[in-house]
């Protein structure tokens, strides 16, 4: 064997792939900053879930997971301490030093 | 550089080779791709089957390796090529990368990350939350230094000869900082506003989404961030700089001007401008009519100069500017632009009735009385110009607006929205015929036209050609000529080219005379605005360095990057949601009557939708986000890649593996059902820096309930080409299983598995532990995984040990076990393919059972998972044989080289 057939393995289990439905990652990501200001409006009335908050700014679920993730970890949002009932956390926002 | 070895990588068995060497004594160079030493097993949650906490056993090996005397540590690097040098050893080329952060400043606060307008994947998180542009690896990073991904200039940027950071100001709005966006336009050019309506956008050409649904509205804005600034009640109270002793004379307040004063006012250099005009602004207030650019723009864009002291005196004419050195002006910048119209030169050019463009606009603009009303108006000309003059006779009250190109429609120099735009208006457009002559009396009455049949020769230069048999006639009361412009610099007593520009080194943009520079039309000849501002900055640049004592070299100005390659920016993502741009905001009327703008300025909501469509070409915008953020002034964005080359007695390969990727069996749905994920992302959400609060599912942030595993994704698996056994998917989810009932006692754990490989010592201890804690093991290969509409998800298997038959199973969420595969990076390294690969495209070792650690090539070892997947004990171990071979060859190296004793008999 060799590195062609190494290759040529990749490549037929990249072919098998089937094409994605939602949208790429990198482009749900990217939009983080354009859509921070939309979810902290959102929040301005109170804690919210993911989902209560992807209703607001009429967004998929998944994709506010990774807004809201991102938001938290650089200090936009934080979790309430207990999950709902339902089994979600509730984010509210965190007062930033400008 | 000479070490006794090299060592590629440094996961748990690089780290333990350089330790082991380093601790013998041996001179030790690890090159790390990523900017952290660690490899993967930091990022693990804990290990199995101790259930240590991964980061509290990988963290000291990491700082022991980087603080080690005998080890050098390169981060952020790649080993390029190896070969041999011939005598034992091997020579290597290592490419550091740069990390545009000055590591001996930078304390690891973060402020640049927090502060960094660009979000991309996490891949140190597997995918499932965004970094930054700017950041660092994560919380337990060795060295704890922060890194800005740049993947080179993006295009917009690149491509603007202002030298603008068009992504820069685009990634500002997108997070709703206009100030900062106006600002970043102001380390440029003071003209935000009149750039915002009248540049031609060469960034908007270039723009890689114009690839897709169409280009980004840059230009539109930067006009909106100029239009918000510039409404604000409170003006902006910039800080004056504080006078260095210098002053400069600056000829001419067109845009190579004004931007000149700007940049060197800022650097505290006393400036003052001298215009002929009674107006400031050049070819802007002159030129251009105020429906594409109103004079209360230009008049707030030159007030940026003003408010930071610039002086400028208008009505002044300056002929000879030594004059000006002799009143004590220590240079001056001649930037005076093109104001010298160019003549048709044919018959009866000189009745009265016929001007020229330049005069007829500047009239116009300054609010001189200008007869229109009902005159029949021919504009000669194919340009911008020609179209601004046929557009303002119309606003005049022209009864007609004929228009002359020699081009065809297709051909001419202006641009084809201006050429649309013209026609919207009623202008009636001749193109392919050229002016013959003008009739009538004193008074022009008609124009005797012909047929062009070409323009320019083979090549390229303007030698029309006429069919002289096909003629007309066009009546016209006033005719206004737009042939062209050129430099008036006569009075300047300055060396000059045949066009009459001035001559400049065209580096340097010095003349004959030191002190004296020129820049902008005036040297280059007509050219778009943003060119002319390029021409002043670099003017201004050139100046400072000139005053300073500095050797005037273009070292510091626009040392760029290279341009990103679009198809390569393309190429990050699979597919792309299709987002319509931005309808254009041009209000046309077919006969309009006044001289407000035909364009809107765009709503906030319009220009953030507008910054969301940006593909963040280059990664790093260069907004300067991080620059301002660091308190430590530690970034630098003028870092350049550096090859290291180094000469080592042996080489150690510890490259690691790949993971098997997901998304190739897709019958399981990864990367299609959201709640689908890996055992790496599962180790990551288990892990204390994880990227989410808690064990959540990725589709709705839903503590799960029922959670299933599906081993063996990718590995013992024929169909993918991968029949190995993976060996740690077993122990890995044994481990999530343990862990996940920890975190979240009330959910069910399933593992879908073909058979459980617990080899090693407490493996299967671990394994019972885990039936014992609840964890429930199905035996029988998972055929097919499909979505509820809730994200529940349904997965079919054959159940082989219980009822038998085909059964579905309803889960929360469903993490796939992935498998391990060969990292092939590593035989690219060695030249000519001289290393070997085993079976399986790992780095083949001579012989595993006993010699393990040695490959084909003298001198060079693998460690750990690079020669076949291997857990960390084994990685470690394996290191460690590794090392006593290397350390083996290294002496046996040393002893060649000594020059043997004589024997004397």
């Amino acid at each position: 064997m060799n590195d062609t057939n190494a290759t040529n393995r990749n490549r037929s289990a990249q072919d098998a792939r089937e094409p994605r439905t939602n949208r790429d990652v990198r482009e749900i990501i990217r939009d983080e900053h354009f859509m921070r200001s939309r979810i902290l409006d959102a929040l301005a009335e109170g804690p919210l879930t993911i989902p209560e908050i992807a209703t607001a700014i009429a967004q998929p679920t998944h994709e506010v997971v990774f807004w809201v993730m991102g938001m938290r970890k650089y200090g936009y949002v934080a979790e309430i301490k207990e999950a709902t009932d339902e089994g979600y956390f509730q984010y509210q926002t965190v007062p930033r030093e400008q | 550089m000479k070490y006794d070895a090299l060592v590629v990588g440094s996961g748990i068995g690089g780290m333990e080779s350089a330790l082991k060497l380093g601790d013998m004594g041996y001179k030790v160079l690890v090159v790390e791709k990523e900017s952290s030493v660690g490899g993967r097993m930091i990022l693990l949650s804990k290990v199995f089957p101790t259930l240590d906490c991964a980061s509290c056993i990988s963290t000291p090996k990491m700082g022991a390796t980087i603080h080690h005397p005998n080890i050098d540590v390169l981060t952020y690097s790649q080993v390029e090529s190896i070969r041999s040098d011939g005598n034992g050893g091997y020579h290597a080329r290592v490419r550091q990368n740069p990390k545009y952060i000055d590591e001996a400043a930078c304390t690891g606060c973060r402020l640049c990350e927090m502060a960094c307008n660009v979000a991309v994947p996490d891949e140190f998180n597997a995918d499932m939350v965004s970094r930054r542009a700017a950041y660092i690896a994560f919380p337990q990073a060795v060295p704890k230094k922060a890194v800005i991904d740049r993947a080179g200039v993006s295009p917009c940027s690149y491509e603007c000869p202002a030298g603008i950071k068009a992504h820069g100001y685009v990634a500002r709005v997108r997070s709703g900082q206009c100030d900062e966006a106006f600002e970043l336009v102001l380390e440029s050019t003071p003209l935000v506003g009149s750039l915002g309506r009248a540049c031609y956008a060469p960034c908007q050409d270039e723009c890689t989404r114009g690839e897709l649904e169409g280009a980004l509205p840059i230009r539109q804005l930067k006009r909106f961030i100029a239009d918000r600034r510039y409404g604000k009640d409170a003006p902006s109270n910039p800080q004056l700089p504080e006078w260095n002793g210098s002053k400069v004379a600056v000829v001419g307040s067109g845009p190579a001007g004004l931007t000149a004063a700007w940049q060197l006012a800022r650097k505290g250099y006393g400036v003052k401008i001298f215009e002929a005009a009674p107006q400031p602004g050049g070819m802007l207030r002159l030129g251009i009519p105020a429906y594409r650019l109103p004079n209360q723009v230009i008049d707030d864009d030159i007030a940026n100069l003003t408010a930071i002291g610039v002086a400028i005196e208008t009505g002044t004419k300056i002929g000879d500017p030594s004059r000006l050195l002799e009143d004590g002006w220590n240079a001056v910048l001649l930037a005076t632009g093109t104001h010298r119209p160019v003549r048709l030169r044919v018959l009866g050019e000189d009745k009265q009735g016929v001007t020229t463009a330049l005069e007829f606009l500047r009239a116009v603009k300054l609010g001189e009385p200008v007869e229109m009303e009902g005159k029949k108006v021919l504009v000669v000309g194919g340009g911008n110009v020609a179209i601004d003059a046929a557009r303002t006779a119309r606003r005049l009250g022209a009864a007609s607006v004929d228009q002359v190109s020699l081009e065809s429609c297709d051909e001419m120099p202006a641009h084809d929205f201006e050429v649309e735009e013209a026609k919207a208006e009623g202008i009636t457009l001749h193109d392919g015929w050229g002016i013959d002559h003008f009739d009538g009396g004193e008074r022009v009455q008609t124009a005797g036209l012909k047929r062009c049949t070409c323009v320019f020769d083979p090549d390229g230069c303007f030698a029309p050609e006429y069919d002289e048999k096909m003629r007309k006639t066009l009546e016209c009361d006033l005719v206004i000529v737009a042939a062209g412009m050129g430099a008036d610099t006569e009075a300047f007593a300055l060396q000059t080219n045949p066009n009459r520009t001035l001559k400049v080194d065209s580096a340097t943009l010095q003349t004959a005379r030191p002190e004296i520079f020129a820049a902008g039309d005036a040297v280059t000849g007509p050219s778009m605005i943003t060119q002319a501002v390029g021409q002043g900055r670099r003017a201004a640049f050139m100046i400072d360095r000139f005053l300073e004592g500095a050797a005037l070299d273009s070292a510091g100005f626009e040392d760029n990057l290279p341009r990103v390659d679009k198809l390569e920016v393309l190429r990050r993502q699979d597919v792309y949601d299709r987002r319509e741009p931005l309808e254009s905001h041009a209000v046309m009327n077919a006969a309009p009557v006044d001289f407000a703008e035909t364009e809107t300025t765009l709503t906030e909501a319009e220009a953030l939708e507008a910054t969301s469509r940006c593909l963040d070409c280059g990664v790093c915008s260069e907004c300067h986000a991080c620059v301002d953020a660091c308190p430590a002034d530690a970034v630098d964005l003028a870092m350049r890649p550096e090859e290291i080359e180094v000469d080592t007695a042996s080489v150690v390969l510890a490259t690691g593996f790949k993971l098997f990727p997901a998304d190739a069996k897709p019958e399981y749905g990864y990367g299609k059902y959201a709640n689908v994920i890996t055992g790496m992302q599962m180790d990551r959400l288990l892990a204390p820096t994880r990227p989410f609060n808690s064990v959540l599912r990725p589709g709705d942030g839903k503590v799960p309930d029922n959670i299933a595993y599906i081993m063996c994704t990718g590995s013992r698996d024929d169909t993918v080409d991968n029949p190995l056994c993976s060996r740690i998917c077993c122990m890995y989810s044994v481990k999530h299983n343990q862990l996940v009932m920890g975190a979240l006692p009330l959910a069910d754990v399933t593992v879908h598995y073909m058979d459980v490989r617990a080899v090693g010592k407490g493996y299967d201890e671990f394994y019972q532990q885990a039936k014992d804690m609840g964890a429930m093991f199905i035996k029988g290969r998972v055929a097919k995984i499909t979505e509820k509409e809730d994200g529940n998800l349904i997965v079919r298997y054959e159940d082989v040990e219980g009822d038998g038959g085909v059964v579905e199973a309803e889960y929360d969420m469903v993490v796939l076990a992935v498998g391990v595969q060969p990292n092939l990076e590593v035989a690219g390294l060695f030249e000519d393919g001289a290393l070997a690969l085993d079976d399986y495209f790992y780095v083949g070792e001579a012989d595993e059972d006993l010699d393990p650690g040695r490959t084909n090539l003298p001198g060079v070892f693998v460690a750990g998972a690079a020669s076949g997947v291997k857990d960390i004990p084994d990685s470690i171990l394996h290191a460690g044989a590794a090392v006593a071979q290397a350390a083996a060859h290294v002496e046996r190296h040393k002893a060649m080289a000594e020059p043997k004793a004589k024997v004397t008999v």
